[in-house]
């Protein structure tokens, strides 16, 4: 108990610390340290700064960049949940209207939260903030330059790699030139602020804002590393946050799985099934379309039922998935009895589904394929018609 | 960020009085503050009483050249050298590399070290070192040499460019091809880049566009400068952030010679014409770049003669190149253009895959600075500085000249009795033979 003390103590402190980061980094209305807390039980106490510490972090991130700040609820929620899909993030609360309310709680939003800080979104902040804050900082120059992602040991390849080498060295010596003559003037501002008995008082002034600022920006550089630091407690707790949530989703009745230990996918079976439904419309869509080839001219026609006709005969089967499928991650003991019992035949092993799911990702990549090219061959066939019209005057 | 030139021998003094002429005369003229203290801060040090002073140190083992040049300098009332920027000695180096680079190099160092030392001191701010020298005499080749490798070991962060002027081919010194191979050689493992002018495309840039007779090294030498001052005045570049670059030749080095084996750059300059007719004419930025790329792709040196049938070749499909090919591929090319409308200047046509060897996209190997500012009174003016298999074929001649008499061991002794031996002499060769080997193959 003791123990478990200690950790609170500690994740406390963290949660703090990220607390002020956020903040130093320039962002308004961060949810205290015990919304944070009350966050992971589902609470949706200070629901508003959540919602408005993930949106500000998109912002930061570039996910989203809307130039008039959100008033309306209904139009903040639509914002983060378009800007945590371009970053790559899904979860069910995000399809769901408001009315339906639901399960959503301050937790999803701690969730996302998450997703953004461990792709990377609080140093993007941190880097804004510190160019905010150092006048002087060098915009780094990049450059433009592409390594192909497979390595070609040919003398060409080999000679393009020597040119970029040198290209770094000789950069990396303009660099530490441009740092070399910033250090001396500063070394010349700060002397001549010590050395001068009575500064001019415009001087004194941008001196007391350079200072200022510096401050300010060491105190943020101090944060971050102390956040750095510690910042493994932060992902054990997460972690915590991620395993409620999961129990709670997975607290609706669940005779199939009794007494074991099993973690379950938190988007259960809905974006399964909107999967074979969008597969079953495909393959109708494909169909239908075969009745509607009209005899053009040429080859016009002859084309678009090849086409038709070879993306209809390599049509493959779907993947067979199962109406109610729970992907769920087992022990290797338990999959082996869950594979003699008649109940688990509406469970798949985590990675027979992933391999449905791509073989399912691959065959509806090709069928967009397809569809496109008989998409532009029609388009084709009606522009040739239209430039055929003959409009009577 | 200030440049300081080291000028070395008869060659280096006398081209560097006639750049640093042009350079003083193009910044004060004309009402143009920002680029006037730009260029001033640059290449001058202004005293206390206002005077300009040359950020350069001049070295040569005979008075002669030396003081010609500071004399000049003073006449001319609006820059001059140093009072104690120089060096000499009474006696030459006797057209021998040997005796410059074992000899007098080490004899005299610490006395050119602290020059260099106190002309940098100087400086605000070092944006690198330039020599100035021949390569066919002793001085400047083989003290030249000498002291750029001083110069590496002494600043290992600043940006060493080496400019090189090239002998006539018909010969002005018996020994010049065994001088220019030792110090080009030597060069390639300390320098940056190497910017050469070569006497004999010069002579012909004065005798068929300036329409000079005689033409005296004067003239030669005031056509580098203008070729050069093209080069260095300020500009705006990618990287300077809309203010005149304050580290030229850095961005000349990282744009041009980021490849150890690929360190020679030619320059080209377009319009060139006696300065009677320069009033009188007017081009279109179209028209220039037009013939400038031409001058580039068929390796002519000046804007008369050019060989128009000369083309890229298909980009799929490149071959080697077979004697006699007058296709010049490119490396990296910088594009300097000065003057009126000159943000209006299409530089597209020097961004073709097709001008590039393959393995250097042309958006890496393309860069292009402007000054709104017109240079040396010409109204429109665009410098091209150029690495590429243009210098090959001189290279390969004074190479083979070389080897011709090293066969037959001819002079050998002149240089063993100063400390170069025959080994010497064959890595030379060998490291040279790597450099033409290399940029043949650029086309592949």
């Amino acid at each position: 108990m003791q123990r478990g003390g200690a950790v609170n103590v500690q994740v406390k402190q963290l949660i703090q610390t990220l607390r002020r980061l956020l903040v130093t980094s320039g962002l308004d209305d961060v949810p205290t340290a015990e919304a944070f807390r009350q966050a992971k039980f589902g609470g949706r106490l200070e629901e508003e700064q959540f919602w408005k510490l993930v949106e500000n972090l998109l912002r930061a991130a570039g996910a989203v960049s809307s130039p008039v700040k959100v008033q309306l609820k209904a139009e903040r929620r639509k914002l983060v949940t378009t800007g945590l899909w371009q970053t790559g993030y899904h979860a069910h609360w995000m399809f769901e209207n408001e009315a339906e309310g639901g399960r959503f709680s301050c937790r999803d939003l701690l969730l996302a939260l998450g997703w953004l800080l461990a792709t990377g979104t609080l140093e993007k902040l941190l880097v804004h903030q510190v160019q905010h804050l150092d006048k002087m900082l060098l915009t780094p120059v990049f450059v433009k330059s592409e390594l192909c992602s497979e390595l070609q040991f040919d003398s060409a390849s080999l000679r393009r790699l020597q040119w970029l080498f040198g290209s770094l060295r000789h950069q990396r010596r303009s660099l530490l030139s441009l740092i070399n003559v910033r250090t001396e003037a500063l070394y010349k501002v700060l002397a001549a602020g010590v050395s001068s008995s009575s500064p001019g008082q415009s001087c004194s002034e941008a001196l007391q804002k350079d200072c200022v600022g510096l401050q300010k920006l060491c105190d943020l550089l101090d944060l971050y590393v102390k956040w750095k630091e510690a910042e493994r407690v932060f992902w054990t707790w997460m972690d915590s946050v991620v395993m409620c949530h999961l129990r709670e989703s997975h607290a609706e009745p669940s005779s199939q799985t009794p007494g074991r230990s099993v973690t379950a996918c938190c988007h259960g079976n809905q974006a399964l099934e909107r999967l074979e439904g969008l597969l079953l419309r495909f393959s109708t869509e494909q169909d239908s379309q075969n009745y509607h080839v009209e005899p053009k001219k040429g080859g016009g026609a002859k084309q678009r039922r090849e086409a038709s006709s070879s993306s209809s005969q390599s049509l493959p089967s779907s993947p067979v998935i199962p109406a109610v499928c729970l992907v769920k991650l087992q022990t290797d003991r338990a999959a082996k009895q869950s594979s003699r019992t008649a109940e688990n035949r509406h469970e798949l092993p985590a990675c027979r589904a992933a391999e449905l799911l791509r073989s399912a990702e691959e065959q509806l990549l090709q069928r967009r394929h397809r569809q496109r090219l008989a998409n532009r061959m029609q388009l084709q066939d009606w522009t040739g018609r239209l430039d055929q019209l003959v409009i009577p005057l | 960020m200030s440049v300081v030139t080291v000028q070395l021998g008869q060659c280096g003094n006398q081209v560097g009085q006639e750049l640093f002429d042009v350079l003083c005369s193009d910044a004060l003229a004309g009402q143009r503050k920002t680029y006037s203290t730009a260029s001033c801060e640059r290449f001058f040090h202004q005293t206390a009483k206002g005077d300009l002073e040359a950020r350069a140190v001049l070295i040569d083992m005979e008075p002669k050249a030396i003081n010609s040049s500071k004399s000049k300098a003073l006449k001319g009332g609006r820059w001059r050298y140093g009072e104690a920027s120089h060096f000499s000695q009474k006696q030459g180096s006797g057209n021998n590399w040997a005796n410059g680079f074992c000899i007098h190099g080490p004899h005299h160092k610490d006395a050119v070290e602290e020059l260099v030392r106190r002309e940098v001191e100087r400086c605000d701010r070092l944006a690198g070192l330039m020599t100035m020298m021949s390569v066919a005499g002793g001085t400047g080749s083989g003290v030249g040499t000498y002291i750029t490798q001083c110069l590496r070991d002494i600043y290992p962060a600043s940006f060493v460019l080496n400019h090189l002027t090239w002998p006539f081919g018909t010969g002005e010194v018996i020994l010049q091809n065994y001088n220019s191979v030792l110090t080009l050689a030597h060069l390639y493992q300390l320098s940056d880049a190497i910017i050469v002018h070569e006497n004999d495309t010069v002579q012909r840039i004065c005798s068929q566009l300036l329409n000079i007779k005689p033409i005296a090294f004067t003239d030669i030498n005031r056509v580098i400068a203008h070729q050069l001052g093209g080069v260095l005045q300020p500009a705006l570049t990618p990287d300077s952030n809309g203010v005149y670059s304050l580290n030229p030749i850095g961005e000349l080095v990282s744009a041009l010679c980021c490849h150890p084996e690929y360190k020679l750059l030619s320059v080209s300059t377009i319009p060139q014409m006696p300065s009677s007719s320069v009033p009188y004419s007017s081009f279109s930025w179209t028209g220039l770049l037009k013939h400038l790329r031409q001058m580039l792709i068929s390796n002519t040196k000046m804007e008369e003669g050019i060989d128009w049938h000369v083309r890229p070749p298909p980009a799929s499909g490149r071959i080697r190149s077979a004697a006699g090919s007058s296709f010049n591929t490119s490396l990296a090319n910088l594009l300097v253009l000065r003057g009126k409308d000159v943000y209006s200047a299409e530089t597209g046509s020097f961004e073709e895959t097709t001008i590039y060897t393959p393995w250097l996209s042309p958006s890496e190997a393309f860069s292009a600075w402007k000054s709104p500012i017109p240079f040396n009174k010409y109204e429109k003016s665009a410098t091209l500085v150029s690495n590429s298999q243009a210098l090959l074929g001189p290279l390969d001649d004074i190479v083979r000249k070389a080897w011709n008499m090293f066969a037959s061991r001819a002079y050998i002794h002149q240089y063993d009795a100063f400390g170069i031996s025959e080994e010497s002499f064959l890595d030379s060769f060998t490291a040279l033979e790597q450099v033409i080997s290399s940029y043949r193959e650029l086309q592949s």
